[in-house]
């Protein structure tokens, strides 16, 4: 028979040659190290549903050149701010409810999927491709924006502090952040705020009911005329039976673009393609108060990743200048009739964006590498509102140019004092600045 | 342990509660950083191992079924991610085991025989060994790790020293009583 071991001799020597102090666990420190994999982590709360086959809006914008995704989502944010803000119209109070769980909620997540149609190179195929981001939001003023690609994986995020206009992007792949200052941001108040003005201001008709992951939801619609494109639109708001809470927007609405029954969504997609038009975007699957950690809306750039930190975008006066004569040249080298609220319709820019690259004219190609470059400069108004907003003071822009040609030295197409100034800048036809007193203006200015 | 408490905090985890996930690596910390050790024999590169252990649970928690069996599942991701970083620094692994080698060779610490005789073992045995070792696991912390019953880790753990014994014995460690007279 075996002897037996001495036990405890052969313990004491095995816990010398392997044993190791216990090392405490740092869940604070693994998180930074691993924001990808948080990130994967935290996507779920948002629930495990793919989207529900109701779509929403992006903006009627269509997007020509082959600009990036990036650019093709910026395009997106813009179309949607620039559009919400010239659909006000009739109101509704009907859903104080809704809105007040909005108002009230600490937390919301929710997800956003987008509906592209794609074009190929050749013009004669077109498919459609969707985006599904996640989104967060907590109180106050913290948004979270995590992008994937097509195969889920997590290709960057941003974390915005809207009441400090700060914003951290996260590139994982290649170990890359930004901080930045930012020109604008989200509502510091919270999400959703077009669609809770759009419930109380306009008429909304009850369009029937859909299953959701969580119940029933009624579908509510406002139907409208955008005055931009001069077509109708429509959103669809999805509220919970039960919750009354908001849980999915269309836009547009099924009755314009239902995503279920375009041709398209059958066809194969090809390597080749030329231009990508966001044609509508669901937001769905939103949650209130889910129980969010504070390090997902942390600022602090990830551990061992290369960080930028970039101040806050500024228009100068040269290129506001500059803007308003590609505006001319772009306009049959006539100032255009107005700057605000818009100055061209989107029918006639898209018409432009429409054409290829080489049956633009040069004034045409000029005016849209313009606006895709202050499209991806951080932006969300075009160059004059900004330059207004930073250097001017209240309330002294005057823009009077509507059919000034372009290269005209005696007529003004506009004015403007600089903060802190007493005399006025005018800007004239051909471009030139001068330094004019109130009293030589053509029209008076408030005192 | 609390079982219903553990299933809980994964089932949470899988919603994407990351509170719940960070219980869930405090408790298996040292556990997977025991476990890489067993299969890499370096302490930082276990510590690495076992920190993308982590990472890759994190992403991949919604493919785990059974809520019960986290532990075990973890313990899975772990050997793999081990054996790859294994692969990744071969040459250097390699070289580690050369020192041990020639440390003993040289007459040096007996510690290092030791751990030869550790490395000599299987590597289900080894993995026992150093779970039990490393930090002074328990038999249930063993069992729920290994998916094994207590009984078992037990009796693994009797038949993995005695041959760490016996490995001793060859070795020359027969001046003091490691359990060598066998």
């Amino acid at each position: 028979m075996e002897q037996t071991f001495d036990n405890n001799l052969l313990d004491e020597a095995l816990t010398e040659a392997i044993g190791s102090e216990e090392q405490k666990p740092d869940f604070e420190k693994w998180k930074q190290q691993h924001p990808e994999a948080v990130e994967m982590l935290i996507s779920r709360i948002d629930g495990r549903s793919s989207a529900p086959t109701l779509p929403l809006y992006i903006g009627r914008k269509i997007m020509k050149s082959p600009i990036t995704k990036l650019a093709v989502a910026a395009a997106i944010i813009i179309a949607v701010l620039i559009c919400i803000n010239q659909f006000y119209g009739d109101h509704s109070n009907v859903f104080a409810q809704v809105l007040e769980q909005i108002e009230k909620a600490e937390t919301i997540t929710w997800k956003v999927t987008y509906y592209l149609q794609v074009t190929s190179k050749d013009g004669k195929r077109t498919w459609i491709e969707t985006e599904t981001r996640h989104q967060a939001y907590k109180a106050p003023g913290l948004y979270r924006d995590v992008h994937s690609d097509e195969n889920g994986q997590i290709t960057y995020w941003t974390i915005t502090d809207a009441i400090n206009m700060k914003e951290l992007s996260v590139d994982p792949e290649e170990k890359r952040a930004t901080v930045r200052e930012l020109a604008f941001a989200r509502s510091p108040s919270g999400p959703f705020n077009w669609q809770k003005e759009e419930m109380q201001k306009r008429s909304l008709e009850w369009v029937g009911t859909a299953e959701t992951e969580t119940g029933e939801a009624n579908i509510f619609r406002a139907s409208f005329r955008d005055k931009t494109s001069n077509e109708d639109w429509s959103y669809d708001f999805w509220i919970d039976v039960k919750t009354k809470q908001l849980v999915a927007v269309q836009v547009p609405g099924t009755d314009i673009y239902d995503p279920e029954k375009d041709p398209a969504r059958m066809n194969p997609p090809h390597k080749d393609w030329y231009y990508k038009r966001p044609i509508c975007h669901i937001q769905h699957d939103i949650i209130y108060n889910a129980v969010l950690d504070e390090s997902l809306f942390s600022l602090k750039p990830p551990e061992g990743y290369t960080v930028k930190v970039e101040g806050r975008p500024h228009v100068t006066e040269k290129e506001m200048v500059d803007y308003l004569g590609i505006l001319a040249d772009f306009n049959n080298k006539t100032f255009p009739d107005q700057l605000f609220p818009f100055i061209f319709t989107s029918d006639r820019i898209n018409k432009v964006w429409d054409k290829a690259k080489e049956e633009r004219t040069a004034a045409e190609q000029k005016y849209i590498e313009t606006m895709d470059h202050y499209m991806m400069a951080g932006l969300n108004k075009m160059p004059t509102g900004h330059f207004i907003d930073d250097h001017t003071e209240e309330k002294s822009f005057r823009y009077i140019g509507k059919g000034v040609k372009l290269g005209d030295k005696e007529r003004i197409v506009c004015w403007y004092k600089f903060k802190g100034s007493n005399s006025y800048r005018v800007v004239y036809g051909d471009l030139s600045i001068s330094n004019v007193a109130p009293e030589d203006l053509p029209l008076p200015v408030e005192p | 342990m609390n079982l219903n408490s553990e299933t809980q905090l994964v089932e949470a985890a899988q919603n994407g509660n990351l509170e719940s996930f960070g219980v869930l690596y405090e408790r298996y910390h040292s556990a997977m950083i025991a476990l890489a050790y067993s299969v890499l024999g370096n302490r930082d590169l276990a510590d690495d191992a076992a920190q993308e252990t982590f990472a890759v649970a994190c992403q991949k928690i919604g493919t785990l079924r059974r809520s019960d069996k986290f532990a075990f599942w973890l313990a899975g991701i772990c050997r793999n991610t081990a054996r790859n970083v294994l692969r990744s620094k071969g040459k250097d692994a390699a070289l580690t085991a050369q020192s041990r080698v020639e440390d003993i060779e040289m007459g040096a610490e007996r510690r290092d025989v030791i751990r030869q005789a550790v490395w000599n073992l299987s590597s289900a045995e080894r993995e026992l060994i150093v779970l039990r070792y490393y930090n002074g696991f328990s038999q249930a912390q063993i069992s729920n790790v290994m998916d094994i019953s207590p009984q078992a880790v037990n009796g693994r753990l009797v038949r993995a020293k005695r041959k760490i014994a016996k490995y001793l014995k060859r070795n020359g460690f027969t001046g003091v009583n490691y359990g060598t007279d066998i």
